[in-house]
């Protein structure tokens, strides 16, 4: 009986902890960006002197949720008076309807650059939170002052990740 | 013992610690940072820089662009993109009204941009004048991320475009 006794002494001065005893367990996450990324070009060729243009991307695969982080860009303008641009990210409806009043507008703002030759240069680079369900489509609308012509087709990066929606259940997006 | 157990052994509860989970794809893990010199584009315009090549089976994500450059004055950034990737631009900030010499343009945009290896990431800056070397002796840009692994089959998805 001593001697268990000794030994339940040291061995609650000299045992390593348990927890330290545990190693962390290696676990992989279904949804990590990087995993499905989703990286899409879009091109916007606006016929001169044209107020709004638009741009769509594909339509979301079957199963799957889109979730658009960012947007990137770069364009070029002829330099003119009264030169506006507005530029947001929309629902497409795979229906062509229209979107729901209450369905979100992505705006981002343009960063002017500079002028070359006559040319206004801008570049475009916002943090976005947008999600579409198939069939539906990201597009990039464009709206341009009266004066405006555009020099070039512009050019977007749209970029984020799927999720599997087939392999874990998703909620319905709220508006 | 079962006295002694009654003193010294600790409540059952207090033994319970929570699980540890370590994330594969914790971006600290397996970070990426490379540098783009730019001296290589003294006297250039337009220029070009290479970031690092990516390893084969290895995704970047990468998270930040930040650097800073040097153009003879008066000379601006037209745009500044990322290749290979699709039309990934980003914005410059000039720093000072400079009227003669070199002028600074500043850089630090969080980004969202997937590439895979091999691949090899560069920078291309369009710009009104040519480049200038750096005041304060250096220059350059340095992209930021993380890298996951795909080199197990079906661990990685495709693109999706």
């Amino acid at each position: 009986l001593a001697v268990l006794f000794l030994l339940s002494i040291l061995g609650r001065f000299f045992a390593k902890p348990l927890l330290a005893q545990v190693r962390a367990a290696l676990v992989a996450d279904i949804d990590t960006p990087a995993r499905a990324p989703y990286q899409s070009g879009v091109f916007i060729r606006c016929a001169d002197h044209g107020f709004t243009c638009e741009a769509a991307g594909n339509s979301v695969p079957p199963g799957k949720r889109l979730t658009i982080t960012n947007v990137s860009g770069a364009f070029d303008l002829y330099t003119q008076p009264g030169q506006a641009v507005d530029l947001v990210l929309e629902h497409g409806l795979a229906s062509g309807s229209p979107p729901p009043s209450n369905m979100p507008l992505v705006f981002f703002p343009t960063f002017f650059q500079g002028t070359d030759s006559g040319v206004d240069a801008f570049v475009v680079n916002a943090p976005v939170s947008a999600h579409f369900d198939p069939p539906d489509y990201p597009k990039i609308v464009l709206s341009l002052g009266a004066n405006n012509t555009t020099k070039s087709p512009f050019i977007f990066a749209l970029s984020g990740y799927v999720v599997d929606c087939a392999a874990a259940p998703c909620a319905p997006i709220t508006f | 013992l079962g006295a002694i157990g009654t003193f010294t052994a600790k409540p059952l509860l207090a033994q319970i610690r929570a699980v540890l989970v370590q994330n594969v794809d914790e971006p600290g893990r397996t970070p990426y940072l490379s540098f783009a010199d730019l001296s290589t584009c003294f006297k250039l315009v337009p220029c070009v820089a290479p970031f690092g090549p990516l390893p084969s089976g290895k995704r970047l994500v990468a998270t930040n662009i930040t650097g800073e450059v040097f153009l003879e004055t008066p000379g601006t950034i037209l745009s500044a993109c990322l290749f290979p990737a699709t039309y990934y631009c980003f914005p410059t900030v000039q720093q000072i009204a400079v009227t003669g010499g070199p002028g600074p343009i500043g850089i630090n945009v969080g980004i969202s941009l997937f590439m895979d290896g091999p691949a090899q990431p560069s920078v291309f800056f369009r710009s009104t004048s040519i480049f200038e070397f750096s005041a304060f002796g250096d220059q350059g840009v340095a992209l930021s991320g993380y890298l996951v692994d795909c080199s197990s089959p079906g661990s990685c998805a495709a693109t999706v475009h």
